[in-house]
């Protein structure tokens, strides 16, 4: 009985959980379209980490600092859901992604400005590198994660994130250092 | 430090990564080589493009959708708890209510969401916490016709005089649905001329075989 109403008693406080989670709430949608590199899909990792965690919030509230744990365990859950699907839906998403850049090489080139064009570019850019590479340059160089954050987030030594982060960079720079035109090309080919 | 050493090191150097040593050390070079300074300015320009590759924004009312597909059974407040009645919840296949009962003229009862999965047996838990001890209170549950007091084949009423002592008093009832159809279970607690209705929405699912089942529960 009293572990009833312990259980109650941690549950009663109108808007905990909402007012736990709400100021990382912008910062974990990100990381998740990191992830996902889909709105939809971002929104479902986020609401699927928030229904993992709504029952405990009284364990929420016993972490020091949620932001980085709350980023783990989304970290975790897109990695579970990525095993649980034999069909890898990042897979589609780069068909996807790869195909609109070389539309919009190809029919509007004109109308963007250098820095549209060169963003552009990148996620071209992104889409070559395999998917460690990716998530580690997208959550050290974009989100500002440190090298020592991330490896408690992904669970990896800070010597293979270091050198995934070395080579995902030169890869960038190398595709960043061909032209538009001749992207286009071979990626037709 | 040669320019070779310093170019390897750019990158630890502008993740602040290097030891304070080498970091004056590759410092004091950009101050004084022009080609290492310009790759070093390179590399911060690229930097700048990586971080501010967007992430779309989200479609408006991220929060309100997130939170609002919450299961609402620990959404009720305190208050809601004091005042009468907290909600049913759905843990595994016991659910829970709990009440405050406060013998003062009865007003409309919240109604609780229960979702029972088709002949399966669950436990509806319903914990009243009394005020002060009553020596003689009545109690009954109604339930609708396709739902069956478990190991009570066609008994859809039970009631019964108990005394509540004073605090969490549990009241236990394994229910079962039989059909496919929405109803209520009324639970009267009487105490004099007083009486108090609890009413819970019963909702049956048909769960396939296979299928992770999903339990939505709350206040409404």
């Amino acid at each position: 009985m009293a572990k009833l109403l312990n259980f109650f008693s941690n549950n009663q406080n109108p808007g905990e959980f909402e007012v736990l989670i709400k100021p990382h709430i912008g910062h974990l949608y990100r990381v998740a379209y990191r992830l996902t590199r889909q709105a939809e899909a971002a929104e479902d990792l986020l609401q699927d980490l928030m229904l993992h965690f709504y029952p405990k919030c009284h364990e929420l509230k016993q972490i020091e600092n949620l932001k980085p744990w709350l980023t783990r365990s989304l970290y975790n859950r897109f990695i579970d859901n990525i095993r649980k699907n034999k069909r890898n839906p990042v897979t589609d998403a780069e068909n996807d992604s790869v195909l609109a850049v070389v539309i919009d090489y190809a029919e509007a080139p004109e109308r963007e400005t250098e820095q549209e064009l060169m963003q552009q570019r990148l996620s071209q850019a992104l889409e070559q590198l395999n998917e460690d590479q990716r998530r580690v340059v997208m959550l050290h160089d974009m989100e500002g994660y440190t090298l020592t954050e991330l490896a408690e987030v992904m669970s990896t030594p800070v010597g293979t994130l270091k050198s995934r982060l070395h080579r995902a960079r030169s890869r960038i720079r190398e595709a960043l250092s061909v032209e538009p035109s001749e992207l286009i090309i071979r990626i037709k080919d | 430090m040669n320019c070779k050493i310093v170019l390897t090191q750019i990158d630890d150097y502008i993740d602040a990564a290097l030891e304070p040593v080498q970091h004056q050390q590759v410092q004091s070079h950009l101050g004084i080589c022009d080609s290492c300074h310009q790759s070093w300015q390179q590399e911060l320009e690229f930097r700048q493009l990586l971080k501010e590759h967007p992430v779309p924004a989200a479609k408006a009312g991220l929060e309100e959708r997130v939170f609002a597909k919450l299961p609402r059974k620990t959404r009720a407040s305190k208050n809601a708890f004091m005042a009468g009645f907290s909600g049913a919840i759905a843990a595994g296949i016991v659910l829970f209510i709990v009440a405050t009962v406060v013998f003062q003229p009865d007003v409309q009862q919240p109604v609780a969401n229960i979702v029972l999965t088709l002949h399966e047996s669950k436990k509806v838990n319903m914990l009243f916490d009394v005020p002060e001890r009553v020596a003689e209170a009545t109690v009954s549950m109604q339930v609708p016709e396709h739902i069956e007091i478990a190991g009570r084949k066609g008994l859809h009423q039970i009631e019964w005089k108990t005394a509540l002592k004073k605090g969490k008093n549990l009241l236990s009832l394994p229910i079962v649905a039989k059909m496919m159809a929405s109803g209520e279970l009324v639970a009267k607690i009487k105490y004099g001329k007083q009486e108090k209705v609890f009413r819970l929405k019963l909702d049956i699912h048909q769960i396939e075989q296979g299928l992770v089942e999903t339990v939505s529960v709350g206040m409404v």
